[in-house]
């Protein structure tokens, strides 16, 4: 009995030894904009398609052609895109430019960084000038002065 | 790791040391080799394994106690006539009832490690579903290889408590039974019984034998790296938007899938054979030419054939004779039957995947079976009235198709995933859409394979074909391989070599830019 | 004899390996210029006589695009070359400038800033662009376990056939003749002439994302502090520039340019933003540009190289390298091959 007792001690350190790191609990942060959910590598068709067409856009090749950016501008928000030359364009960045704009929990440009550590927790990296997110490939950044929001970005990592 | 330049840098240390060194300790090179090998992979991987191990080892010693004490006492008794035959038969019963219960809680205790990596998931998922509730669902790498360790480690222990397996005192000697390298990606599920005379014996360097392994690592490199990852790029556009291909869908993957799982799971099994046999250890062979069975239970006996068989002794029979079978054999012959079949390939399903199109999967198979089995009195009726149809190869022919197309077709559940999904595709199959759709050029291109791509692809499935051909089958021993047949022209053997060096390196799929494709069986 | 037989075979495996490998890699490799020109602006210098020069340019497309080297001679007589390649990061300017300094022995070494606000690792591609041309050396390995992107390998810039296997089912006819063509060079002394006109506004980066936390961060310093450390070891002065482009894909953000300006005071170094001197040099983003004012097109360079050239003409101790008839001799070929270039754009 006291053999089957060490033997599952020994069992026992080993699992614990190896229990899994916790699993990755970051997820995709989102920003939103006309009730359109939007992130970093979604299918740039489908989010243009379900923001309306009352856009311009700006378009502009890589240097060595390996793709298209492009630029589409919604009155308080930007879109920007990845082209490849080979599949499915996708969303690499969203910035809100003016107040106008909200995330799902009524964050904007003019909301404090209080109102922003209230509403999503302690940043994963702060100072004077940023309160910086980190999810599952992007960052959302939320640029600051005097303790006001100026810019809110979303852009991949 | 198997097909990798880490993986010849690790057999380009390890054979010179196996070879070089007294042969009475190479089982211990083999043994620190295997764990090397087995640390790259992770060292909480290596944790689990070693505590699968520990468990083994420990209950299967208990065991095989047990079993020594039962003898010693009954022997003990029976020589000086101190106990009767109702009591010796009285303390038989006791110490198999014991054992058992030991024998439940070991497999219990292995299997605990296999369901909380490999299941956990799917039962906090199934959980959600019922509840409704928003349970978080871990995300559990499985351990490699774990699947068929644990399967060869529950098979020691019932061969020990079954008393046909003495258990191993040496917990070196039986870490290495659990840790050898060339199993962990896609099994065998190895038996200690045959795997030790070969794995602990002392082996020489024996040039064509090693050559012969080497060609066929190779040969299973071809085929995993050239012909099943090519063949997989037009199953993976098939899998993401099956809706688009609809019934044709079906149809191309009853036929793709087949070659690339076979080229994937037979290629891997032969770089893993291929390797040990260069070392002088013969593991199981999993394969019989299986696309050559015409019917679904023969094929099975000659798919996975190591799987096929731990299912039918470690569960088949014993369910079948089981007292409740004979219970239920008073309401019907064939219920016993009916329901082993079924249990034995649910949980057939449920080992290739946690998910329930696994379960559904296996549960096809178990049904098919089972009518085929119900009309078998009426094909040999038909045999007795049409002996020459019956016997005539073109019938046979036929019926290999039609076994090849019924696997494929349940294979399309591994593919697609959604059983609701799959079924309504099936169904799509008897429109005449689905077959017109094999003219649609538009939708050949939405294959993502050009013509040199498609061409290699039918190349290869002619090669696999000729050279399967070529291999005797399990069991004839008056069958050469090609492997024997080529290092005999030792010309030859290099040309064919060097082609297979350059087909693997330009063909292959690999590098940057690709998603490493694992073994499709190294999932399960 | 059976010994014997097997030697054989192993030689046989040996060679036919080899021979099928490297018939494959030969094949495999791209090696169509034309068909990507970027990728070979590197392949240009190291197959050119390059001792002479005496102003080597690095950098990204801020130097390939926007400095016509004919048009610094031609004006100035400067012997100048530029060793540019699609976005061109610190290390990478490092590792080609080693070679650079192996081959020749320039005055000055002009280096874009604008590749020092990646301070990681972005595209395999463009690694390849430098790191595919540059000889092995210690160096270059150094740089290249800093250059690579995840998923690369080492190895695969050993053997490139590891790489670029998967072209086989994508080769034409032409990667054949090409293998047994003489290519010409796919610049002029490094300048990719770009001869269309797509007009753009002049220069500015509304609509830019706000300007990146990892721009001139410590690996990408480190790279700079070695690269200045390299000139003044070889005796060439180093010079900073930033090319009168910005766009909101390529912004040249206020935070940026006085980064760049405290290096500059830092190490004591001369800094020209040619954004400050649009209207100095002559330039029409209504004419001067190929992309709508991403890049220069060769008139645009053209005026840049006016501007330029005399600045460099005026502060160091450049040769008027026009007087020399052995010099004369070698641009009459680059130019010749610059005008037709030219010309042809124009038609």
């Amino acid at each position: 009995m006291k053999r089957m007792t060490l033997v599952l001690t020994i069992v026992l350190v080993l699992l614990c030894a190896c229990a899994p790191a916790p699993a990755d609990e970051t997820s995709a942060l989102l920003l939103s904009y006309r009730g359109v959910e939007l992130t970093v590598g979604m299918a740039a068709d489908e989010a243009i398609a379900r923001l309306g067409d009352d856009y311009t856009v700006t378009e502009a090749e890589s240097c060595a052609g390996q793709g298209m950016d492009r630029m589409y501008t919604y009155s308080s928000m930007r879109l920007y895109v990845f082209a490849p030359v080979e599949g499915e364009a996708v969303v690499s960045s969203v910035s809100y430019t003016d107040d106008g704009a909200q995330t799902a929990q009524g964050l904007r440009i003019g909301s404090t960084s209080s109102d922003v550590i209230a509403a999503l927790g302690e940043a994963d990296e702060a100072d004077d000038a940023r309160l910086i997110y980190r999810g599952k490939g992007c960052v959302l950044t939320f640029g600051l002065r005097d303790g006001v929001v100026v810019s809110v970005v979303l852009s991949g990592e | 790791m198997p097909l990798s330049l880490l993986f010849l840098a690790f057999l380009a240390v390890l054979l010179p040391l196996y070879f070089l060194l007294p042969r009475r300790i190479q089982w211990l090179i083999l043994l620190v080799g295997s764990i090397v090998f087995y640390a790259f992979s992770g060292w909480q991987n290596l944790c689990v394994l070693i505590a699968l191990t520990i468990l083994t080892y420990t209950f299967g010693r208990m065991l095989g106690r047990s079993i020594d004490r039962q003898n010693d006492t009954l022997e003990q008794h029976r020589a000086d006539g101190s106990w009767d035959k109702p009591t010796r038969k009285a303390f038989r019963d006791r110490c198999v009832t014991r054992r058992k219960w030991l024998l439940a809680a070991a497999v219990a205790a292995d299997l605990s490690l296999l369901i909380f990596f490999k299941y956990t998931a799917f039962f906090v998922r199934t959980w959600n579903d019922l509840t409704g509730l928003g349970a978080r669902v871990p995300s559990l790498l499985l351990p490699l290889g774990l699947s068929y360790v644990t399967f060869s480690a529950i098979s020691y222990l019932i061969d020990v408590s079954r008393g046909q397996q003495s258990c191993e005192k040496n917990p070196l000697r039986f870490a290495l039974f659990t840790f050898y390298f060339p199993q962990m990606w896609q099994g065998p599920i190895n038996r200690y019984g045959e795997l030790a005379p070969t794995l602990f014996a002392p082996h020489s360097f024996d040039g064509p034998r090693v050559i012969r392994g080497a060609l066929r690592a190779l040969w299973g490199g071809v085929k995993k790296l050239v012909i099943a990852d090519t063949t997989a790029i037009a199953v993976t556009a098939i899998m993401q938007s099956p809706a688009d291909f609809g019934g044709t869908g079906v149809i191309l993957l009853v036929l793709l899938y087949s070659v690339q799982i076979y080229a994937d799971f037979t290629g891997g099994m032969d770089v893993c054979l291929g390797v040990s046999s260069a070392l002088g250890i013969d593991l199981y062979e999993n394969f019989d030419r299986p696309f050559g069975s015409s019917s679904l239970a023969e094929y099975w006996r000659r798919w996975h054939r190591s799987m096929s068989r731990f299912f039918t002794d470690y569960v088949f029979y014993p369910l079948s004779v089981s007292r409740f079978s004979q219970k239920l054999s008073r309401l019907s012959r064939h219920l016993p039957l009916w329901i082993a079949t079924l249990v034995t390939w649910a949980l057939t399903g449920l080992w290739h995947g946690a998910g329930w199109n696994f379960v559904v999967w296996g549960l096809c198979n178990g049904f098919f079976m089972l009518i085929s089995q119900e009309l078998r009195p009426l094909r040999r009726r038909l045999g007795e009235r049409f002996p020459r149809a019956a016997s005539s190869r073109y019938l046979h022919a036929l019926c290999c198709v039609g076994t090849f197309c019924t696997v494929g077709l349940f294979r399309t559940l591994d593919v697609y995933r959604g059983v609701g999904l799959t079924f309504s595709l099936w169904g799509k199959l008897f429109t005449p859409t689905a077959w017109e759709g094999l003219l649609d050029g538009a939708l050949w291109s939405a294959l993502d394979m050009n013509v040199a791509q498609w061409v290699l692809v039918a190349l290869g499935v002619l090669l696999m074909w000729a050279v399967s051909r070529r291999t005797p089958r399990v069991g004839d021993t008056n069958g050469t391989s090609l492997g024997e047949r080529l290092v005999r022209r030792p010309l030859l053997c290099a040309i064919v070599c060097a082609l297979m060096v350059v087909a693997i390196v330009v063909f292959g799929r690999y590098g940057l830019g690709y998603d490493a494709m694992d073994f499709i069986y190294g999932q399960y | 004899m059976k010994k014997t037989r097997w030697i054989w075979a192993a030689v046989i495996f040996v060679m036919l390996s080899a021979l099928l490998l490297g018939v494959a890699q030969a094949l495999l490799v791209p090696h169509d210029r034309a068909a990507n020109p970027e990728a070979f602006l590197l392949a240009d210098y190291f197959e050119a006589d390059v001792t002479l020069d005496e102003v080597v340019f690095v950098g990204d497309c801020e130097v390939y695009e926007a400095f016509s080297p004919v048009t610094m001679w031609q004006e100035y007589g400067i012997a100048l070359r530029v060793c540019g390649t699609p976005q061109q990061l610190a290390w990478h300017s490092y590792a080609v400038l080693g070679e650079v300094f192996e081959r020749s022995n320039p005055k000055v070494v002009v280096l874009s800033v604008y590749g020092l606000i990646y301070n990681e690792p972005q595209s395999e591609a463009y690694n390849r662009m430098v790191m595919d041309h540059l000889p092995a050396s210690t160096t270059k390995w150094q740089v290249l376990n800093d250059a690579m992107t995840e998923g690369e390998s080492e190895l695969s810039y050993v053997w490139p056939l590891l790489r670029y296997h998967d072209r086989w089912s994508e080769l034409s006819w032409r990667d054949v003749t090409t293998l047994f063509e003489k290519q010409d060079p796919v610049s002029i002394r490094g300048y990719l002439v770009q001869n269309g006109v797509v007009a753009g506004d002049a220069p500015n980066h509304e609509g830019a994302l706000p300007p990146s936390e990892t721009a001139f961060g410590e690996m990408a310093l480190d790279y700079f502090d070695r690269i200045v450390s390299l000139c003044r070891e070889n005796g060439a002065e180093l010079v900073l520039i930033k090319a009168p482009t910005d766009s909101w894909r390529y912004p040249w953000h206020d935070e940026y340019e006085a980064k760049a300006i405290a290096l500059a005071e830092k190490y004591d170094l001369p800094y020209y933003n040619f954004l400050n001197d649009i209207d100095a040099i002559g330039l029409d983003f209504s004419t001067d540009t190929y992309d709508a004012g991403l890049h220069l097109n060769v008139r645009g360079a053209e005026k840049l190289s006016v501007y330029f050239g005399k600045i460099l003409k005026e502060n160091y101790p450049l040769t008027d390298t026009r007087l020399r008839d052995h010099d004369c001799v070698v641009w009459a070929g680059d130019i010749a091959r610059y005008e037709a270039q030219k010309r042809e754009g124009a038609k």
